[in-house]
């Protein structure tokens, strides 16, 4: 049959080639991918013809052309990592087509929704479609112009990018503006006082001591010593002002810092561990201020000496002067040459860093179960391995450097012998004076320390800018669920929810919502059960909006969650998550968390409702009690009852319970439940629960499976019904007998 | 052993003889293998896809009704065990870096240009230490800006050249 049908195929692909050569152009769509049917990277184009759909290779040779009558319909199949489109014929075959990356999943999927209503409309009718617009067509030619188009700017956008770090820099300066003029002044005093003393020097050897006048030996002395007391009073002036400024911008830039990690959204910390985020706002940021406050204007001061010096130098002995300058190119090209390899070596040395920090944080986090396992001995051995390679590269960096210093201090003596030679043979034949020869090996060994030092104020430059660099990466992190620019106000929600064909995934390429619809009247009471993994908890990070849907919307009174004020959506809606969080801190600050201003009474009001008041003041400290991180000196109903509690004091017209009394025992639950009964009057209150007992008195009780809606109704409709509900309720009954039998 | 199959509810965990299931390619390009009595396309998954490429490979109906599980490759015949192995590199869809022929920083974000088991690849990643994750193994995964993943084979298995390459930002 294979045989037949391949040559079928071919047959009918000579004829679309010569209709092609014919001039007769009838594209419906088309799409490219980079990838062969068998996931080979090799790209292919899938053109739909009004009678046929043709595979072309990478120059447009035809591969594979399938007649329309033979098709049937289309598939997407996802698989880690991508998606093949199928197609299945009408006697049943199945072709792989084309496989697509998981960034071109999406145009996949309006693909193979064209290609199977072209089927489609072929089995149908054989009739008219070549008017169903050729919209995918131009989808895929966006789709490639958008892929080009990074290739293009990347080198503009680079340039603009490290333009924006240092502007970025400069705007957390802006403020300080005065302040860093008067230090930049005081700089340059400081500069011209340090270049006097050797002056003052060659005058005290060629016309004090050699002149034999104490007189003005004695002044110049004085003078000398007044500009060194001048120099400490605006070193200290200086290094005040930058201490300060250093400081405060340091404390704006780590202030945005948490601004904008408290912005982004879950989806950017579940792939991210949360310990390394401490220090990058720790020590990036001391790294930043290091240089912004002493090193910037070392730097600066540096610079400015390093001119006046050769000036002076210059002045004294030009010819000298200038070949000493032919050593500094080579100075440059070292460093040229060596920067690179320090750069990847500081790379280095923070990546393990950073590597390492994270497993700190993992361990903390689960120190408990490391002692349950009795993993300690183990642990240990990690910490050590990962705690080594951080020493390692730390050590492979010093090492490194280590020879910078030393050689630089080899071609400053070098240098200075030279001089010695040149201008001690003028001394000595008496075409230079010796106070010359003194001012300008001191002028020189001043000129070269600068050089030194403005080579590791490059260095340190270079560190802070690799992390300013990490700063602005996460300032500038695009947000996943922005704000909308206008949002609409949403003054009282009444509550009305609706769900209107979301689809939604976590990851690209595996989708946990499909398709999925719902609408909830205002004050109706929703029971949300199903298996572990249908979906149930997705559903309400979705009303949430924790997340934004793939496709289709979500409304609250007919509003778009996307077009509303965040905190406008989160004051009308109140969460109790599956795992429960309480901060390091009280009861009471955690209960009265979403809203700061309760009073005692109110707090103990909803404690009340949520039954956490009876365990709660019998606590020694009540109210006040120190819950510790993460909750972990309460229980686990407890701390369900505290964030029950929390989100009954918001008062919010929606509430969404996720398992919020999953750790509760029966009877608490059924105390709490008729508490919420009577509390949830006009509030539109959604529910999940696995435990049947708790949603009976829902007002619709909704059974969810992979993603979808599988049955809704009341408790006893559904229990009437031999769907997945009395399915899910007779193997809780059957457990419920078993606990009876055990004696 | 027994005391895990106690804890299993749907019964016993069925393992397939290499040597008993035979495995096509139809002329779709889908898998379909015959076993037991049974015929027609299937599904199969690699159940470690990083760490052990040959063996716990699970075999299904392409609705995800479980066949069972293919505990190694020893002993299959060797036409079948070379469909087999092809449709096991589609799915995950995971390609094994063998060199990187480029890696350049333009500010915190990477472009890559690799050659892999499926061809060349290029592809942008955001920093390294976020976007290349160690497996158990030494093996690790580097996820671009869109999730793609690939793998990265341990060190010593890479040129040198390749090595260099890595060592210079990793
Ligand atoms: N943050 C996440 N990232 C990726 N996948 C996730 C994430 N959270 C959940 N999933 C996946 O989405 C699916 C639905 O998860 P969800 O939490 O909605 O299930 P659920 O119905 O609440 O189950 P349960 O009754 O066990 O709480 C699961 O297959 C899960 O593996
Ligand atoms: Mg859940």
């Amino acid at each position: 049959m294979a045989a037949k049908m391949e040559s079928r195929l071919t047959a009918y692909g000579t004829a679309a080639r010569l209709r092609e050569k014919a001039g007769l152009t009838d594209v419906l769509a088309q799409w490219s991918t980079p990838l062969s049917e068998t996931g080979v990277s090799e790209p292919r184009t899938l053109v739909l013809r009004k009678h046929s759909l043709d595979v072309q290779g990478p120059n447009g040779e035809l591969l594979r052309s399938i007649p329309r009558s033979l098709s049937s319909g289309a598939a997407v199949r996802e698989t880690g990592g991508g998606a093949w489109l199928e197609l299945s014929l009408t006697d049943g075959t199945k072709i792989r087509l084309a496989m697509a990356l998981l960034s071109g999943i999406r145009e996949l999927t309006a693909i193979a929704e064209r290609i199977g209503q072209w089927a489609k409309e072929a089995s149908d009718s054989d009739g008219e479609s070549a008017n169903g617009s050729a919209e995918p067509a131009s989808d895929a030619g966006q789709a490639e112009a958008g892929a080009a188009r990074p290739a293009g700017r990347s080198l503009r956008t680079a340039m603009s990018k490290r333009l924006r770090v240092l502007s970025g820099l400069l705007r957390y300066a802006a403020p300080y503006r005065k302040p860093l003029m008067l230090s930049g002044a005081a700089l340059l005093i400081g500069v011209g006082l340090e270049a006097l003393p050797p002056y003052l020097m060659k005058l005290m050897i060629d016309g004090g001591v050699l002149g034999s006048s104490q007189a003005r030996f004695a002044g110049l002395i004085g003078m000398l010593l007044a500009v060194y007391v001048l120099q400490a009073a605006f070193q200290v002036l200086r290094s005040s002002i930058s201490i300060r400024i250093g400081n405060r911008m340091i404390s704006r830039i780590r202030e945005d810092m948490f601004d904008k990690l408290m912005r982004l959204s879950v989806r950017y910390y579940e792939h991210r561990a949360s310990a390394p985020f401490i220090g990058r706002i720790q020590y990036d940021t001391s790294s930043v201020q290091s240089f912004l406050s002493e090193g910037l204007p070392q730097l600066l001061a540096q610079l400015v000496m390093t001119g006046t010096v050769f000036a002076v130098l210059l002045l004294i002995d030009w010819r000298l002067t200038l070949w000493v300058l032919c050593a500094v190119p080579l100075c440059g090209l070292a460093a040229a040459l060596l920067w690179p390899k320090m750069r990847s070596l500081m790379n280095r040395t923070w990546n393990v860093q950073f590597l390492l920090q994270k497993y700190i944080g993992d361990a903390l986090q689960g120190v408990r179960v490391i002692k349950a396992f009795h993993r300690e001995e183990e642990e240990k051995a990690r910490f050590g391995y990962w705690n080594e390679s951080a020493v390692a590269r730390v050590i492979e960096q010093q090492r490194w450097s280590q020879w910078l210093q030393p050689g630089f201090n080899l071609a400053v003596s070098g240098g200075i012998a030279l001089v010695w030679l040149v201008i001690g043979r003028q001394v000595i034949r008496g075409t230079a004076s010796l106070g010359t020869l003194v001012a300008f090996t001191t002028y020189l060994s001043m000129f070269i320390g600068q050089l030194r030092w403005n080579l590791s104020l490059v260095g340190q430059a270079n560190t802070s800018i690799a992390s300013a660099d990490r700063i602005f990466e996460l300032l500038n992190t695009q947000e996943e669920l922005p704000e909308p620019a206008k949002p609409v106000p949403l003054a009282d929600a009444r509550g009305e929810i609706a769900v209107d064909r979301v689809s939604f995934g976590y990851e690209k390429g595996r989708s946990v919502l499909e398709d999925f619809s719902l609408r909830i009247r205002p004050g109706e009471k929703i029971g949300i059960t199903g298996r572990s993994g249908a979906g149930k908890s997705t559903l309400l990070q979705l009303l949430g909006r924790f997340y934004d849907p793939d496709g289709g919307s979500i409304r609250i009174d007919g509003i778009d969650l996307r077009t509303l004020a965040t905190a406008d959506l989160r004051r009308h809606i109140g969460i109790v998550f599956q795992e429960t969080f309480l901060f390091d801190g009280t009861i009471a600050q955690n209960i009265a968390y979403g809203r700061s201003g309760a009073s005692p009474m109110e707090i103990m009001e909803a404690a009340r409702l949520a039954r956490a008041h009876t365990f709660i003041e019998r606590l020694p400290y009540g109210y006040d009690t120190l819950v510790g991180e993460r909750g972990v000196r309460l229980s686990g109903g407890e701390k369900q009852r505290i964030a029950i509690a929390r989100a009954l004091l918001l008062n919010p017209p929606i509430l969404l319970l996720d398992e919020a009394t999953s750790s509760v025992d029966m009877e608490t639950e059924r105390d709490i439940q008729s508490a919420l009964e009577t509390l949830s009057e006009g509030r539109t209150t959604i529910a999940i629960a696995h435990r049947l007992s708790t949603l009976r008195n829902a007002d619709r009780i909704i059974v969810l499976d992979r993603g979808t809606i599988v049955e809704s109704g009341t408790h006893d409709e559904l229990r009437a019904r031999n769907g997945l509900y009395r399915q899910l309720l007779e193997a809780r009954e059957e457990a419920r007998e078993l606990e009876e039998a055990v004696p | 052993m027994s005391a895990m199959s106690g804890m299993s509810g749907t019964g016993e965990r069925i393992w397939i003889d290499p040597a008993r299931i035979r495995f096509r390619q139809e002329e779709g390009g889908l898998l379909a293998a015959s076993w037991d009595g049974r015929n027609g396309t299937v599904a199969a998954r690699l159940l470690f896809p990083i760490t052990h490429t040959d063996s716990a490979i699970w075999i299904g109906e392409p609705t995800g009704e479980e066949w069972g599980v293919l505990l190694s490759l020893d002993g299959m015949e060797s036409a079948s065990r070379a469909v087999l192995e092809g449709e096991l590199r589609l799915s995950p869809y995971l390609p094994r870096i063998k060199r990187i022929t480029a890696l350049r920083r333009q500010l915190g974000q990477f472009h890559w240009e690799v050659a892999t088991d499926r061809g060349p690849f290029a592809f942008q990643t955001g920093p390294l230490y976020e976007a290349v994750t160690a497996m158990p193994g030494g093996q690790r995964i580097v996820t671009d800006a869109c999730g793609q993943r690939f793998l990265l084979p341990e060190e010593r298995r890479m040129n040198g050249r390749t090595g260099r390459r890595l060592a210079k930002w990793l």
